[in-house]
């Protein structure tokens, strides 16, 4: 019980990716995320179209499947 | 694990929380040492007005706040004087971890060292029965420092992102203390949007923000609807989404009170969509489970637009959350 604190039991390796997609194409491409990324910000251009795309998520994803 | 082991991991707990915001504080160009300055923050009280005569409590509650909230911010200010919002707001995030860590450590050891001194075998039992929930949401405290200095999403953001994602494209203003809505034409329906100003780690405050829209800019809505994240019960799957009626949102009670008190004044369905997620979720960076429930939740908003109102009715729909790393 009180040892499930800190013991690491439950942390599973995760890392932060940001998601941007493109509204004219709807390519999305996930990268890990960088510090100065948020939700709805501005991001690259779309690597197919060429067009500017938006930041739609920032999750955490874990490295092993469940 | 012994009463006495548990509390001292409470301690490096508390202990850890602390020296992640000094360091912060200093990384962000704090020049010397600021222990003195955030220990005294981190033991600022509030206390509770005197309830026997209820009435007006509500609005006491709200002015307690309101100081407490400004002279905090203050604070955090006057420790970096020339930083951002973002920055700041980071701070105060990371202040009231740290508060709640250190409130945990010292009411643990209180009941510990109390049923030492009294030999109160029952005291010492009660405290050994709720230390794995306790643990849980020390631990859970913890693991939001980092994504908070980060300045990444917290799975409380997601109700403030499902109204970001209505308001982009289209003018902010702001209503009330670092909360902004937008008016968007969406479904032939004049929808008033809101959340709190982001990317800072604020929470706004929807409650006036909502009272003004309809008494200062003469609303008559049709519906009010907010989008918050809530406390899932064991079972529940995480990123599940329930309908139901009623003010979603947690915090003391003043925007719930303020809420409630329009809506029922003026007649106004109130309704609510909750996702559901665990305390740790919650604090912690948004997961994949709680980010794909926004389209779940954007498409029962859809049914609710189309069947609760009619095209060129006025709507008040409320993201709700910490808005930290969601801009709108």
């Amino acid at each position: 019980m009180a040892n499930l604190l800190f013991k690491g039991q439950d942390k599973k390796p995760f890392r932060i990716v940001t998601v941007e997609g493109c509204s004219s194409c709807g390519l999305k491409m996930k990268r890990p995320f960088q510090f100065g990324d948020f939700i709805f910000k501005e991001g690259s251009k779309c690597q197919k179209c060429g067009s500017k795309t938006m930041m739609d998520a920032i999750y955490k994803e874990e490295l092993i499947k469940k | 694990m012994s009463l006495s082991g548990a509390l001292n991991k409470v301690k490096n707990a508390n202990d850890k929380s602390k020296k992640e915001l000094l360091d912060y504080l200093q990384k962000n160009g704090y020049k010397g040492d600021p222990s003195k300055q955030v220990d005294d923050l981190l033991e600022f009280f509030t206390i509770a007005p005197v309830s026997i005569d209820p009435a007006g409590l509500v609005r006491k509650i709200e002015h307690l706040l309101s100081v407490r909230d400004e002279r905090v911010r203050e604070e955090v200010k006057r420790l970096l004087p020339n930083k951002d919002v973002i920055t700041t707001s980071v701070v105060e995030n990371l202040l009231d971890t740290s508060s709640a860590l250190n409130y945990y450590y010292k009411v643990l050891r209180h009941y510990y060292l109390l049923g030492k001194k009294t030999s109160n075998i029952y005291l010492l039992m009660q405290l050994q029965m709720i230390l794995p929930e306790v643990l849980k949401e020390i631990e859970a405290l913890l693991a939001s420092i980092e994504p908070v200095s980060n300045v990444q999403p917290l799975g409380d953001g997601i109700g403030a992102m499902v109204a970001a994602k209505l308001m982009l494209n289209n003018e902010k203003k702001t209503i009330a203390r670092d909360t902004v809505f937008a008016e968007v034409s969406y479904k032939n329906r004049d929808i008033y949007a809101m959340k709190a100003e982001g990317p800072a780690g604020n929470v706004g405050a929807v409650g006036n923000a909502v009272e003004r829209l309809i008494n200062d800019y003469g609303l008559k809505p049709s519906l009010i609807v907010m989008i918050d994240a809530a406390l899932k019960l064991e079972g529940e799957p995480s990123g599940e989404i329930s309908e139901g009626v009623g003010a979603a949102i947690g915090g003391i009670g003043v925007d719930k009170f303020k809420i409630e008190e329009v809506s029922s004044k003026t007649g106004t369905p109130l309704y609510a969509i909750i996702i559901k997620e665990t305390l740790a979720e919650a604090i912690t960076a948004m997961t994949k489970d709680i980010i794909d429930a926004a389209a779940k939740v954007q498409a029962r908003l859809d049914n609710l637009l189309e069947d609760r109102t009619k095209e060129g009715d006025t709507v008040i729909i409320v993201g709700v959350g910490n808005t930290l790393g969601v801009g709108q």
